[in-house]
């Protein structure tokens, strides 16, 4: 699967040195805030009510605000959930259940079974409907609800009570949490079964193609043959002579064969849903000379997810596993071996086409980053852009004095760390790598699990936008905060974009500057004459590109928030990865909890 | 306001909606058994405008459509940003799913079905490593052009681009071969009762461009901007191909009947009547005729006034400043730089037109005038029908493919053929170079024969010299295995010295020049002028041969044809 | 005696978006409430009085001055504990019952369960609504929906109730019932201010009142100073002789006093109250500085 992120392990996230650390941005945000808000009411109370009157009214609704931040009350903050809970279910929150389950009815009119892939086309589609179908509930539910309570007064009978602004927008954002994860529960549950039963099926055999297999001595000892067409693919099976056998792996999964009599009865695919966990190394390479350098070559690709490494040369692609033990030795049922698995995929490019049916020759070995030394070198043809597994037996032979050598023993370093180096062997042709392309397979982790953490990813981004909603409406009204969610919203899936622009890293200049060139028609990379009206633009989009860095310091990341990729591929989502977007998750529930608060507390509820 | 106002501002805007609507009722009134229907259902009728006309009625994609609820233009927008970002990351999956959905929201856009099952086909697919898998995308690109073909009945472009694609797609790439092969055997896109026989990339194509005629023909929805001569020659062409590449494979027999189909198919196209762009009908088979017509003409309008012609020129010619008279009156090969330039100047202003000489005639004999002027248009006409003809006979190469037609259903063509094929079998695959060497030569005799027979092959714009150039490569290189040259009897010298552009047989042709004692030891062979006129440097420079929609070398002297016709038509 | 509520000067503006005054709602109003009276807030829509019970509520912020509601400021979240509000028209969730509303405001109050269930009952047995009890608001009438919004505001067992408009709406009989209560009320030591612009009922149940109009306060007292006619003295009696009679009437005529009937009369709040109003627009601005004594009536001189 594609990682273009790398993901940093917890504590260095949270907590690691440097300015991209979790804590550190939080705690900087906080900070900026809180002097702008400061700042700004006291300015404002200041024109209303003079200095004098300011200052004290300031005064005493920060010392208030701390107090009160102490004096939640859990029943409160329960009671106006549940209110909000059963407003939800008033408004009609249901119906989003039956649009989803049209979605379901009608997701055929799209999907074609006759991908290589379906698994992850069904996933995708499956996980990308939920989240999007339980994103827009959430904002709606949470966008309305306060301004609906103001316009209605219900709010006054709410805040002559002693209950704390806080209260109000907690138990909003929790009444609504909660509507949200029950709704996602079910959808999750639909889903799952959605997912299951659209890819089951099974295979009627070809009789025609059905064959023994004999062995040395001529006597048989199993069949093969193929199976007919279903659901656009066919498999090759085996059966033994017991009768069990297997229909091999094809369109990502395989079947489980029983022979009864002329009869061959095949089970349900297995293998759709995975969730491979791969141990990640880090990855180098070395260039044609063989000296070390940060990125392979380009081969022309807009996409520099991949680099290349010559093939025939001293290039090479280097990762390197930490944590290797006797643990992570696989046993070889046949032999009773040890080895050690290594998935890798390999992206192929081709200078020339030569032979058209073989696949580019490579070589994957291990090696000992403190000593040097190596294990026997593994030959391959590249399955392009497939996983493709490679077997180190415990028992290697270092090529250099052709001695035996223990894998663990010597091209394991002490503390766990070993090497794979992988290069191209024929010349003019290349291989692509990037990090995420080689792994070591650790023991298949639940798909089951796997697929709820995907749904706590999207509980995550719904509760964001659930928080972010609520936080808008506590000032704003109800289209107003709806708006203002869905720009958050927007902006935050085009984070990386909107970050470009802001950094002016994006070609076309800023927004002004791109206003200009859409009005008269320019490319995105005309010069413009240097002139005061040129200047007055890009003095402007300094401003605005100002405005959007703050802007987007704040910005949660939507795209970084979804596993769906994840799912869809196959692998296991890393715990790290969803303690993250607790983590933020958290982070944001407080933040704007708290800005909430200071809203709703500065406003006056009557009109 | 008051409430009475705005009551009654109600009522008038009511009486002026259903004022509207009156009129557009009645307009738009569908079709019943006895009426016509109102004027928007008949001009719907006359230009296909329903749903129902253009092609499948899909309830997914109007339901998909209206669920946009209007925004169709931001969701399609949408779409083709997500679909160029997957293939951008190279997530096919998600590509091909997203193609999906756009298909579903704009049905009817041809551009898009084009535009995106090209995308696949060509883009998609080169990006896969495993020929099988970049065979899968060739075919989905096909399969999504069917789909829209499916959406929009009988859309020519559509059409010609499922021959194109089945056809070139599959045929010429470098993996041509194994996509054959795979094609062949592919039973997922293949109807049940196609035989076999028939599951050929080039007759599966031809039969599409078959469609796209009868759609384009019959049903009378034209061929837009593609050239007629292009359009037309499609379907014959493919069987060409599919008989070229069974010849390839070894079934000699089939590729016998399967050239003799093509020249029946290569006639008729020659017999069609085909639109010159000026509106001249042309039948591409009747350049004969044509210059039979001329020539009686010519003779006619002579009978008529016999010598005026030449009196006119010489009048003309006395006419003349003195400095052009001496460019017309010095020999070829003495005119100075200046009167070369002058030459053309010169020659226009003696050219004596049929119109010139008819008015003279009538002059000279009244009672003849309307005889004679009615002769000389006819001829101007009839000429100008037979340049266009040679021009669009140029254009598709038809008398190079007419000739290959016939000579590869000849005897000696099908055993040259064989035992190339056999040749080519012994040295790769029995790795024989001697029996290879023998094959080659028993070989080259017939081709020998072929040639000779068909002595146009040495000068038409074709490419069977050249790939008999090819054969004579790997002859070569079954003598570099036995340690021989190629001998002094071969019988093919004439293609060496006159096709080998990339002087891959420099040193060779050197020799047997010597050997024949032609030129002086030492000279080049670059020398010599080939036989048909044009020096190396015009030829094509790839090994690829000439493309038959290229452009032609040269006009021809008589007649300089309209601009537009010299330019090679575009797709 | 305790005093519950005190307003010192206590101003509001209103302002529009961009900070300019629209209306002065409130001028410098000084009042302060007692320990278990009942206070009548009077005036014509727009004189302020809802303004002022909102600024009491914390509602609104003042714009000068102050609002103590037991002794602390208006907007401090901790007395609103010891305070019910029954507003004007009842803002409660159309989708909750009886029982479900009464809930959750007590866990607004952070009343433990046992108590608030007995006292849910309590009080809806107290406003009738047993019946009604499962029935979501948005069926009920418009006095079941007054009762409903009494019995939240009683939900805390406050010791200051603030009514808006407690009466409108309801039928006579509703009336009654509601004006009985709050007598009710009274009698157990709550303080309560309503405001109303019904007089009969003021007159029936307050104790004392103030009159505003256009923002100002125009009159401040007891209900039975306030509507004595002091100048006038109204004398009735059973049994007297015509001697005795006659004996009156010459001590009258000694007196130079001209003898209607024997009485002291009353006049009807709603005399007063026109009589304020009128005053108040004849020469705006004029402060009735309120006393506690009785004094003549504005304008009947």
């Amino acid at each position: 699967m594609v990682l273009e992120k790398e993901l940093l392990p917890y504590s260095e996230w949270l907590s690691g040195l440097g300015w991209d650390s979790a804590l550190f941005r939080f705690g900087a945000t906080v900070l900026v805030f809180a002097v702008l808000a400061l700042v700004v009411g006291f300015l404002v109370a200041m024109v209303r009510y003079g200095p004098l009157k300011a200052g004290d009214l300031t005064y005493r609704v920060v010392t208030n605000g701390f107090k009160e931040l102490w004096q939640i009350s859990p029943r409160r903050v329960m009671a106006l959930a549940g209110l909000a809970v059963k407003e939800s279910l008033r408004r009609r929150v249901l119906v989003a259940l039956v649009i989803f389950g049209l979605i379901l009815l009608f997701a055929g009119w799209f999907l074609r079974t006759d991908n290589p892939e379906p698994a992850r086309l069904y996933l995708s589609f499956v996980l990308t409907a939920t989240t999007y179908l339980t994103l827009l509930i959430a904002l709606l539910l949470s966008a309305f609800s306060l301004p609906a309570d103001f316009k209605n007064r219900t709010i006054y009978t709410i805040v002559t009570k002693p209950v704390r602004a806080g209260d109000i927008v907690l138990g909003r954002i929790l009444g609504f949490t909660f509507v949200g994860t029950a709704m996602l529960a079910i959808m999750g549950v639909c889903s799952y079964i959605f997912v299951v039963r659209s890819l089951d099926h099974t295979h009627a055999v070809d009789l025609r193609s059905v064959e023994n297999i004999p062995d040395e001595s001529g006597e048989v000892i199993g069949r093969r043959g193929r199976t007919m067409i279903e659901a656009d693919h066919f498999h090759e099976f085996e059966v033994e002579a017991d009768g069990r056998g297997i229909a091999f792996s094809e369109y990502g999964h395989s079947h489980d064969v029983e022979q009864q009599g002329d009869r061959y009865a095949f089970a349900s695919p297995q293998d759709f849903l995975r969730a491979r966990v791969p141990l990640r190394g880090k990855l180098s390479f070395l260039d044609r000379q063989g000296s070390p350098v940060a990125h392979g070559v380009n081969v022309g690709n807009e996409w520099t997810y991949r680099s290349f490494i010559d093939g025939g040369s001293a290039a090479a692609a280097t990762w390197t596993f930490d944590g290797i033990d006797e643990s992570i030795l696989k046993i070889n049922p046949e032999d009773e071996t040890q080895y050690l698995p290594v998935e890798l995929i390999v992206r192929v490019f081709r200078t020339y086409k030569g032979e058209i049916e073989r696949g580019i020759l490579g070589s994957i070995q291990l090696r000992n980053p403190d000593t040097k030394v190596k294990s026997t070198v593994q030959t391959f043809l590249a399955k392009d852009v497939s996983i493709d597994e490679h077997r180190f037996e415990r028992q290697q032979y270092n090529p250099a004095d052709n001695q035996p050598i223990d894998l663990l023993e010597d091209l394991v370093t002490k503390d766990g760390r070993v090497e794979v180096i992988v290069q191209c062997l024929d010349s003019a042709q290349y291989y692509g790598f990037a990090q995420a392309d080689c792994y070591i397979p650790l023991p298949d982790a639940s798909p089951l699990w796997n697929f709820i953490k995907t749904y706590i990813s999207i509980w995550v981004q719904m509760v964001l936008v659930i928080t972010i909603g609520v936080t808008a409406s506590t000032f704003l009204s109800g289209p107003i905060a709806m708006m203002f969610t869905v720009s958050f919203i927007t902006l935050g899936f085009f984070r990386d974009f909107f970050v470009k622009v802001a950094e002016g890293t994006q070609v076309g200049g800023g927004p002004v500057e791109s206003l200009v060139r859409l009005v008269t028609q320019r490319n995105l990379t005309t010069r413009f004459e240097p002139s005061p009206a040129v200047q007055l633009m890009e003095a402007l989009d300094r401003v605005f590109k100002g405005a959007m860095q703050s802007i987007a310091a704040v910005l949660p990341d939507f795209r970084s928030l979804s596993t769906v990729n994840y799912v869809a591929n196959g692998f296991e989502i890393p715990a790290n990865a969803i303690g993250q977007q607790l983590t933020v998750c958290l982070a944001y529930l407080v933040g704007l909890s708290i800005i909430g608060y200071f809203f709703l507390r500065t406003r006056e509820v009557a009109k | 306001m008051n409430e009475r106002t705005s009551y009654y501002r109600k009522i008038a805007y009511g009486v002026a909606i259903a004022a509207l609507l009156f009129p557009l009722s009645l307009l738009s009134s569908p079709a019943t058994v006895t009426d016509r229907g109102g004027q928007l259902a008949q001009m719907r009728e006359q230009y296909d405008l329903g749903q129902g006309d253009i092609g499948e009625i899909d309830p997914a994609s109007e339901t998909i459509k209206l669920a946009t609820l209007g925004l169709r233009g931001v969701a399609v927008n949408l779409l083709w940003e997500k679909a160029n970002y997957y293939k951008k990351t190279e997530d096919w999956t998600n590509l091909t799913a997203t193609l999906e959905q756009l298909a579903k929201l704009q049905p009817n856009f041809v551009t898009f079905w084009m535009f995106q099952s090209w995308n696949l086909s060509y883009n998609v697919s080169v990006e896969f490593d495993d020929y099988r898998d970049r065979y899968y995308y060739v075919r989905e690109g096909i399969e999504f052009l069917q789909k829209g073909e499916r959406y929009n009945r009988d859309n020519f472009k559509i059409l010609k681009e499922l021959g194109w694609f089945i056809g070139q797609k599959i045929g010429r790439a470098d993996e041509y071969v194994q996509y054959r092969r795979l094609f062949k055997n592919d039973e997922q896109f293949h109807p049940a009762d196609r035989t076999l026989e028939e599951r050929d990339n080039w007759l599966v194509g031809k039969e599409w461009y078959l469609k796209s005629l009868d759609a384009a023909i019959t049903k009378g929805k034209g061929i837009g901007r593609t050239s007629p001569k292009i359009a037309h020659a499609a379907p014959a062409k493919s069987q060409m191909s599919y008989a070229e590449a069974i010849e390839e494979e070894g079934f000699f027999e089939k590729a016998q009947q399967a050239w003799a189909l093509a020249e029946t198919e290569w006639l008729e196209f020659g017999e069609l009547v085909i639109d010159h762009s000026t509106g001249v009908k042309l039948q591409l088979n009747h350049q004969p005729q044509l210059e039979k017509e001329v020539e009686r003409l010519k003779a006619a309008l002579e009978e008529l006034g016999p010598g005026i012609r030449e009196k006119i020129a010489a009048e003309k010619r006395d006419k003349l400043p003195e400095e052009l008279r001496a460019t017309l009156d010095a020999p070829a090969d003495q005119r100075t730089p200046r009167q070369n330039e002058l030459l053309y100047e010169a020659e226009a202003a003696v050219a004596v037109s049929h119109a010139e000489v008819a008015q003279r005639l009538a002059q000279e004999n009244p009672e003849r005038s309307r005889q004679s002027r009615q002769l000389a248009s006819e001829l101007d006409d009839t000429e100008r029908k037979l340049s266009y003809t040679i021009n669009y006979k140029r254009d598709s190469n038809f008398d190079y493919w007419l000739t290959r037609t016939q000579f590869e259903q000849t005897a000696d063509a099908l055993d040259a053929r064989e035992l190339m094929f056999r040749a080519k079998q012994a040295y790769q695959d029995e790795a024989d170079p001697q029996k290879a060497k023998e094959l080659y030569e028993r070989g080259f005799q017939h081709w020998r024969k072929v040639f000779d027979a068909f002595p146009t092959l040495l000068s038409d714009d074709g490419n069977t010299p050249d790939d008999v150039l090819y054969f004579v490569k790997d002859y070569r290189e079954a003598l570099d295995q036995l340690d021989e040259t190629i001998p002094a009897d071969f019988p093919l010298w004439v293609l060496i010295e006159q096709f080998d552009t990339e002087r891959s047989f420099a040193e060779e042709l050197q020799e047997h020049q010597e050997r024949q004692g032609k030129i002086p030891e030492g000279d080049t062979p670059e020398a010599e002028t080939p036989a048909d006129g044009t020096t190396p440097a015009d030829e094509p420079t790839s090994a690829e041969p000439p493309q038959e929609d290229e452009a032609p070398v040269e006009p021809p002297a008589e007649v300089t044809p309209p601009a537009e016709e010299t330019q090679p038509q575009p797709e | 005696m305790e005093t519950v509520i005190e307003t010192r000067a206590l101003s509001k503006v209103y302002r529009d978006f961009w900070g300019r005054q629209k209306v002065r709602a409130l001028k410098a109003l000084d009042l302060e409430i007692h320990k278990g009276e009942v206070f009548g807030l009077l005036g014509p829509n727009g004189s302020g009085k809802t303004t002022t019970i909102k600024l009491l509520l914390g509602l609104l912020f003042p714009t000068e001055g102050q609002a103590l509601v037991f002794g602390k400021d208006a907007t401090d979240v901790r007395v609103k504990e010891r305070i019910g509000y029954l507003p004007e028209e009842s803002y409660l969730y159309r989708f909750l019952n009886a029982d479900e509303t009464l809930d959750f405001y007590g866990r607004l109050f952070d009343i433990p369960a046992s108590v608030r269930r007995e006292r849910i009952d309590r009080l809806i047995s107290l406003v009738k609504l047993d019946r009604a009890r499962k029935r979501q608001l948005r069926e009920y009438s418009k006095g079941m929906t007054r009762r409903i919004g009494l019995a939240q505001a009683l939900i805390n067992d406050p010791d200051l109730l603030l009514l808006d408009e407690p009466t409108s709406g309801l039928d006579p009989i509703g009336t009654r019932e509601m004006k009985d209560m709050i007598l009710d009320l009274k009698s157990q030591g709550k303080t309560i201010v309503m405001c109303s612009h019904l007089l009969a009922d003021v007159q029936d149940v307050c104790d004392r009142i103030a009159i505003l109009h256009q923002g100002e306060l125009k009159e401040l007292g007891r209900v039975d100073a306030l509507l004595k006619v002091a100048d006038v003295t109204q004398i009735q009696g059973r049994n007297l002789t015509t001697d005795c009679q006659n004996e009156i009437r010459q001590v009258i005529d000694r007196h130079h006093g001209q003898l209607l009937s024997m009485s002291n009369p009353t006049t009807t709040l709603e005399e007063l109250f026109l009589s304020i109003v009128q005053d108040s627009e004849a020469r705006p601005g004029r402060r009735v500085v309120a006393e506690d004594t009785s004094r003549e009536p504005a304008g009947t001189s």
